[in-house]
């Protein structure tokens, strides 16, 4: 029997096709941007929530900044967000009554928000390949590599909602202030059409009260 | 059908070739298929088409050989959006899972059929270490655990010689790695164990 250089050709091909022309391995573009959004919430075990009947909730959502010296300022969906946390409230029962009319719970929310920068390094594409091309052309393999691979700086910006519930009837100036539910969302704020944020923004909010079921108003 | 393949099979297996005699050697490129047991499956239950090796193989003895493997492979998979309950909270996304694993060992093999059969038949055992690093990316954060345990690694290996130095093989085998650390919320340790399923080519050097 022969050696065959062409059955080699063949299963080696075979084995790249099958090892690695298929789907990417890591998220890539076909990620959609809500796929990375979190909902995470966390309750005291030992409040009960059963004595809750009536909340208050402010406002409007601020963002927290790093530097101290900032006044706080509403987010640029704050009335959405308060619009959808006062539905989910609704729905579990509660009744919104004003600060002065001493309230079982009181509603907290606000918001950060933070930008990543990094650096990859990416291959030109398009027009670029003509440079590589004539790179290429010219037989100059450092040309080449200098054209085909360069680093470039990313960034991209992610927000975080805080929502907070104190238990807060007959406390006093003063008092300290026990915090008995608290709802996280995280998510990114840029690669996004504001549509499909505001959706998203809502959909998150009621995640995180349809995982807390123990906050229904018996 | 079944007599056909007895008699195709007994055929090969007559047909002289050049022996793996004491001193000879052999290289093997493989890729690798897997799929997750035991526990690995509570952290990854899905089968993996990335993989791939080279083995070295010395035949101290006739039809007795040892040697060095080592490769790559991976398993992934995507969990769709779901909710998580812990003991006083929740958590709601959607994950993607990896596991890494590099293995290098030495392996040991007996051939099983006459020295100059067409067709071997080799039964063996690798151990060694592996390189193990697990990924859990959730939203815009991974959480990963990497190790190096010791890992064993029986398995039977079907041979087919084309010619003198070149030939095809098929390999199952079972590989477990015991200690593993586990890439998720819960603090766990396991064995990562799977099976092994390797196609390949092999030249005699």
């Amino acid at each position: 029997m022969t050696f065959k250089p062409k059955f080699i050709l063949f299963l080696s091909a075979a084995l790249a096709l099958f090892g690695i022309g298929g789907c990417n391995l890591y998220p890539d573009s076909e990620t959609r941007v809500e796929d990375l959004d979190i909902t995470l919430t966390h309750y005291d075990k030992e409040n009960d929530f059963m004595q809750n009947q009536t909340y208050s909730i402010v406002d409007e959502v601020v963002e927290i900044d790093s530097d101290t010296n900032n006044a706080p300022s509403p987010v640029a969906n704050s009335d959405l967000i308060i619009q959808q946390i006062e539905a989910n409230m609704a729905a579990l029962g509660y009744t919104k009554v004003n600060d002065n009319q001493d309230p079982d719970l009181r509603v907290v929310a606000t918001a950060t928000e933070n930008t990543q920068y990094f650096i990859i390094t990416t291959m030109i594409t398009g027009i670029g390949m003509v440079v590589v091309g004539m790179a290429m052309a010219a037989g100059g393999v450092l040309l080449l590599l200098l054209s085909a691979c360069y680093p470039v700086v990313e960034s991209y910006t992610s927000g975080t909602l805080i929502m907070q519930m104190a238990q807060y009837k007959d406390t006093a100036p003063g008092d300290t202030i026990k915090m008995v539910w608290t709802g996280v969302v995280n998510g990114l704020l840029d690669e996004d059409t504001q549509a499909n944020l505001k959706t998203r923004i809502k959909s998150s909010i009621d995640e995180a009260f349809e995982q807390s079921p123990y906050l229904k108003v018996e | 059908m079944k007599k056909y393949i007895l008699i195709i099979a007994i055929t090969l297996a007559g047909i002289n070739v050049h022996a793996q005699e004491k001193g000879s050697g052999m290289l093997q490129l493989n890729y690798h298929m897997a799929m997750p047991t035991s526990d690995f499956k509570d952290f990854l239950d899905e089968p993996s088409f990335r993989g791939f090796s080279a083995d070295y193989r010395y035949y101290a003895a006739d039809k007795f050989a040892v040697g060095l493997q080592s490769g790559y492979h991976v398993f992934s998979h995507k969990y769709p959006r779901d909710t998580y309950y812990f003991d006083n909270g929740a958590a709601t996304l959607v994950q993607w899972r990896y596991v890494h694993v590099v293995p290098i060992i030495a392996v040991a093999h007996y051939d099983l059929l006459a020295e100059d059969s067409k067709l071997q038949v080799s039964a063996g055992l690798g151990m060694g270490a592996y390189y193990v690093r697990e990924e859990a990316w959730i939203g815009l954060y991974t959480l990963t655990a990497e190790q190096w345990g010791f890992g064993l690694a029986p398995e039977v290996m079907l041979r087919y010689n084309f010619n003198d130095r070149f030939g095809m093989l098929f390999s199952p085998r079972y590989e477990v790695v015991f200690g593993g650390e586990r890439a998720n919320l819960a603090d766990e340790k396991n064995n990562l164990a799977y099976w092994d399923f390797r196609f390949g080519a092999y030249f005699k050097l």
